[in-house]
C-alpha cells in the first residue's frame, strides 16, 4: 500500500458485508499482505485495503471497504454500500446460524448497490472442514436461486482467497468489456483511469491511503 | 468516487430517525451515537459526541471503550477539531499500541491537519478540552 506509481487503468470498489467474526478483515488481509491475522480485533465502523490486481493484461486497484458485522455500525456500513462495483459477501461455514443472516445482507446488498454490482457468496474457514455447518450443495444452491456467484475458502491457509477477489473483479471487467455495466452511469463503483480526479494523477502526497 | 478517506461517511437521516426511536438501551445509544458522528450535520455531530462522552464515563466494557473513544475521535476530526482528534488517539494508542484502526485514523486525521493548518485550533476552547481530559482520564482508568 505504499506510493507505487498510478500505473494502472480501472479503480474498482469492492465492500465486504456479512456477519460479525465470519473473517471478513481477515480475508482483506490475507489478500492484501498474503498473511493470516490471528485474534483479530472486531472491526470498528470500515477499514480499508487496496491492492493492483491484473485482469486480461489491464492493471486494476481495487479499493476495498471491509465493513463491521456488529448491528451497532450498520448505519454508518450503509453508506459504503453505494457506489460498489463488487461484494464479498461472506458467511462462516461452521456456523449455520451467519449463513442465515445471508437474506438480510443480501436486501441490504441489493436495494443499495446498483444492478450491475457484482455480488460473491463466500464461505469462509473452509480450513474446519470437521466443523462443516453449511454443506456446499446448499449454498451453492442458494447462490443460484440469486444470481450470485459462490465460493468457499480460508483465510487461514489462503485456499481460494486470490480468486475470491479476482473473479469478482473478472466479472466486473467483463461487464464492462460487453457493455452493461455503462462507464457514464453514476454509482458504478468503477473509474477509469483517464476520469480520476487530477490529485490521484500527480505523484503527489494525498491524505487518504488509496 | 464517493469515498476518499474514512473520513468522508456520512449516515442518511432515515437511519438517524430509526436509532433515535430505538434508543433506550446504553448498546441502542452507542448504536445512535455511531450514526450521529456520520451526520452531514454538524450539530448532530456534536450531539453523537455528547452521547459518547457520557458511555465512555460509565462503561466497564473495554470494547465499548475502544469503540466510543474511536467515535469520538472520528466526531471531533469531522468537526475539523484535529488536535483534539488526535489526542484521544494518542491516549487510546497508548493503552493499545497494537490498535492498527486508530493508528490509521491517526495518520490520516495528522494529513488532514496537516493540510489544513489548523494544528492546535481546537474550536470548542478550554470548557471542551477539560471534558476531553476527564473522558481520556476515564479511558486510562478503566485499563
Amino acid at each position: 500500500m505504499t506510493a507505487a506509481p498510478y500505473n494502472y487503468s480501472y479503480i474498482f470498489k469492492y465492500i465486504i458485508i456479512g456477519d460479525m467474526g465470519v473473517g471478513k478483515s481477515c480475508l482483506l488481509h490475507q489478500f492484501t499482505e498474503r498473511k493470516f491475522m490471528a485474534d483479530c480485533p472486531h472491526t470498528i465502523g470500515v477499514e480499508f485495503g487496496t491492492r493492483i490486481i491484473e485482469v486480461s493484461g489491464q492493471k486494476i486497484k481495487l479499493q476495498i471497504w471491509d465493513t463491521a458485522g456488529q448491528e451497532r455500525f450498520r448505519a454508518v456500513t450503509r453508506s459504503y454500500y453505494r457506489g460498489a462495483a463488487g461484494a464479498l459477501m461472506v458467511y462462516d461455514m461452521t456456523r449455520r446460524s451467519t449463513y442465515n443472516h445471508l437474506s438480510s445482507w443480501l436486501s441490504d446488498a441489493k436495494s443499495l448497490t446498483n444492478p450491475n454490482t457484482a455480488i460473491f457468496l463466500i464461505g469462509n474457514k473452509a480450513d474446519l472442514e470437521d466443523q462443516r455447518d453449511v454443506p456446499y450443495e446448499e449454498a451453492k444452491a442458494f447462490a443460484e436461486e440469486n444470481g450470485l456467484i459462490f465460493l468457499e475458502c480460508s483465510a487461514k491457509t489462503g485456499d481460494n482467497v486470490e480468486n475470491a477477489f479476482l473473479e469478482t473483479a473478472k466479472q466486473i471487467y467483463q461487464n464492462i468489456q460487453d457493455g452493461s455495466l455503462d462507464l457514464n452511469a453514476a454509482d458504478t463503483g468503477v473509474q477509469p483511469k483517464q476520469n480520476l480526479p487530477r490529485a490521484a494523477e500527480n505523484n503527489g502526497k494525498k491524505d487518504c491511503n488509496c | 468516487m464517493e469515498h476518499e478517506s474514512i473520513l468522508d461517511f456520512h449516515t442518511d437521516a432515515d437511519d438517524i430517525t430509526a436509532a433515535r426511536a430505538r434508543s433506550v438501551t446504553r448498546e441502542s445509544q452507542i448504536g445512535l451515537a455511531i450514526a450521529l458522528v456520520g451526520s452531514e450535520n454538524p450539530s448532530e455531530i456534536q450531539e453523537g459526541i455528547n452521547i459518547l462522552e457520557e458511555a465512555v464515563k460509565d462503561t466497564i466494557h473495554s470494547e465499548d471503550s475502544r469503540v466510543c473513544v474511536h467515535y469520538l475521535a472520528l466526531g471531533h476530526a469531522r468537526l475539523q477539531n484535529y488536535d483534539k482528534s488526535v489526542h484521544l488517539l494518542n491516549a487510546l494508542l497508548r493503552t493499545e499500541p497494537a490498535n492498527t484502526q486508530a493508528t490509521e485514523l491517526r495518520r490520516v486525521v495528522k494529513g488532514k491537519m496537516k493540510k489544513e493548518g489548523l494544528v492546535g485550533l481546537g474550536l470548542l476552547g478550554g470548557a471542551a478540552a477539560l471534558v476531553g481530559g476527564l473522558v481520556i482520564a476515564g479511558f486510562a482508568l478503566k485499563k
